[in-house]
């Protein structure tokens, strides 16, 4: 077993083997495409020395993967906030910019981007195979077009710890045939048109999501659905969090005016420790692992170590009852 | 100018992709790595990035209702891309790489496939746009 891992650089740096993902993706297809044969894991390793996108949309299709012999595409995002100087997929026209065709596919810490102005359905994230992974993405739509999606999911997969924004149809759209499963786990998605959609046939979970400043935050009939956070109205589900009078700067920043920032600024944050820790992820968008069951895609993260008095209060409050 | 990046004899794949398809586009000044430079042909071509980019067929999600009464059915739903000539047509099979320089001409790959030919008829206000 060998890991086979390149570098994509757009910029072309020392070390760089690729300058764009999907000339990656196609050569080292050919020098080897059956991972499980070859026992091989093959690791796509992204950044941009000098900034440069990546404007190259990108198909994984045509590999032979399995759960032990998989494809990690790696951004270089570990703020979950929006970056102009790392690595970026990005298109500006219509079409797919990442689909992921194969299975056993993760993609992470990446971030993507959409800003075309013209008509056509265009997605982000195609997931047409079962088994692929989507985390700790950044993943955004700036243009003024139409039918815009973030994740359009059609099969069995996991969509974790995810940023979406901006997207005028669906930020992710679920909508697979009978019998395929899949998990939508502490996203935070604002600025759309629906957050999380399930259409067609699936069984979707959605628990401990985000959704915020959406004409439809929720929409659909999902088999579990618990602990989501919603400001419309009394929030939505089994054990739903209302967020309508809590949203506000302190949970929602943009001081640098590159890309807003959902992450936990307090305790008294409406996101802190009100989620579920049955099927939360290990760690957040930044990487950090999860002390308390916060929703959304930020862990709180506690700057000086140890415990802090309000969060043993908070801690005392929720566990052993208020007194 | 923008260099085209395309699939070579070394990047070939049979049932995958085929010679000339393209796999990126670039400006006249990217450079590539060594790597690119040996599993691919990059050729320059007069066509800027938005030239090329609208030769891309536009792809929609086209539905079709089972019944005119009221039901509890999903409609029919099926994609298709849309040709030169505004036909849209099925797609039965998804190419990986949308567009392919064919003797020195740039052009979509759908119909390379005779399963993407067969043209459907829509409502005419689809062609509108």
């Amino acid at each position: 077993m060998a890991e086979r891992a390149v570098i994509v650089d757009p910029d072309n740096g020392a070390g760089t083997d690729y300058t764009s993902l999907s000339a990656a993706e196609a050569a080292e297809q050919t020098i080897g495409a059956d991972l499980v044969t070859d026992t091989d894991n093959m690791v796509f390793n992204c950044r941009a020395s000098s900034s440069t996108d990546d404007t190259t949309v990108v198909d994984f299709a045509g590999w032979t993967t399995s759960s032990a012999y998989d494809i990690e595409i790696n951004g270089n995002q570990t703020t979950g906030v929006w970056s102009s100087s790392i690595y970026t997929l990005s298109l500006t026209t219509i079409g797919v910019l990442l689909t992921l065709s194969s299975q056993y596919i993760t993609a992470t810490n990446l971030q993507l981007s959409l800003s075309d102005n013209d008509w056509g359905a265009t997605i982000a994230i195609l997931m047409s195979t079962n088994n692929c992974k989507v985390i700790s993405n950044i993943i955004r739509y700036t243009g003024s077009g139409s039918n815009r999606v973030g994740i359009r999911n059609l099969v069995s997969s996991t969509i974790e710890t995810n940023v979406l924004y901006g997207f005028d149809d669906m930020a992710i759209l679920n909508t697979g045939y009978s019998g395929s499963t899949s998990t939508v786990f502490n996203n935070i998605i604002a600025d759309c048109n629906i957050g999380v959609s399930r259409g067609g046939d699936q069984t979707v979970t959605a628990v401990n999501n985000v959704c915020c400043n959406n004409t439809d935050d929720y929409n659909g009939t999902f088999s579990t659905f618990t602990n989501n956070a919603s400001d419309q109205g009394a929030g939505e589900g089994t054990s739903g969090i209302d967020i309508s009078a809590t949203w506000d700067s302190t949970c929602f920043t943009d001081t640098d005016g590159l890309g807003p920032d959902w992450s936990i600024q307090d305790v008294d944050s409406p996101l802190y420790d009100v989620g579920t820790a049955t099927g939360q992820p290990t760690t957040d968008i930044t990487g950090y692992t999860w002390v308390t069951d916060d929703i959304g895609a930020f862990a709180w993260q506690t700057s000086g170590g140890g415990v802090t008095i309000p969060i043993m209060s908070h801690h005392f409050t929720k566990n052993i009852g208020a007194r | 100018m923008t260099q085209l990046l395309l699939i070579a004899i070394k990047t070939y794949s049979e049932s995958v992709n085929n010679i000339g398809d393209i796999v990126g586009y670039f400006p006249d000044s990217w450079v590539f790595s060594p790597k690119e430079i040996e599993f691919f042909d990059i050729v320059k071509v007069a066509e800027s990035k938005e030239d090329i980019q609208s030769k891309i067929p536009i792809i929609k999600s086209l539905t079709k209702a089972a019944t005119t009464e009221w039901t509890d059915q999903e409609p029919e739903g099926k994609a298709v891309w849309q040709g030169e000539d505004k036909q849209y047509r099925d797609i039965v099979t998804n190419p990986k790489y949308k567009l392919c320089l064919d003797k020195g001409v740039i052009k979509e790959t759908y119909s390379k496939t005779l399963d993407n030919t067969a043209t459907i008829t829509t409502l005419s206000t689809l062609g509108s746009k």
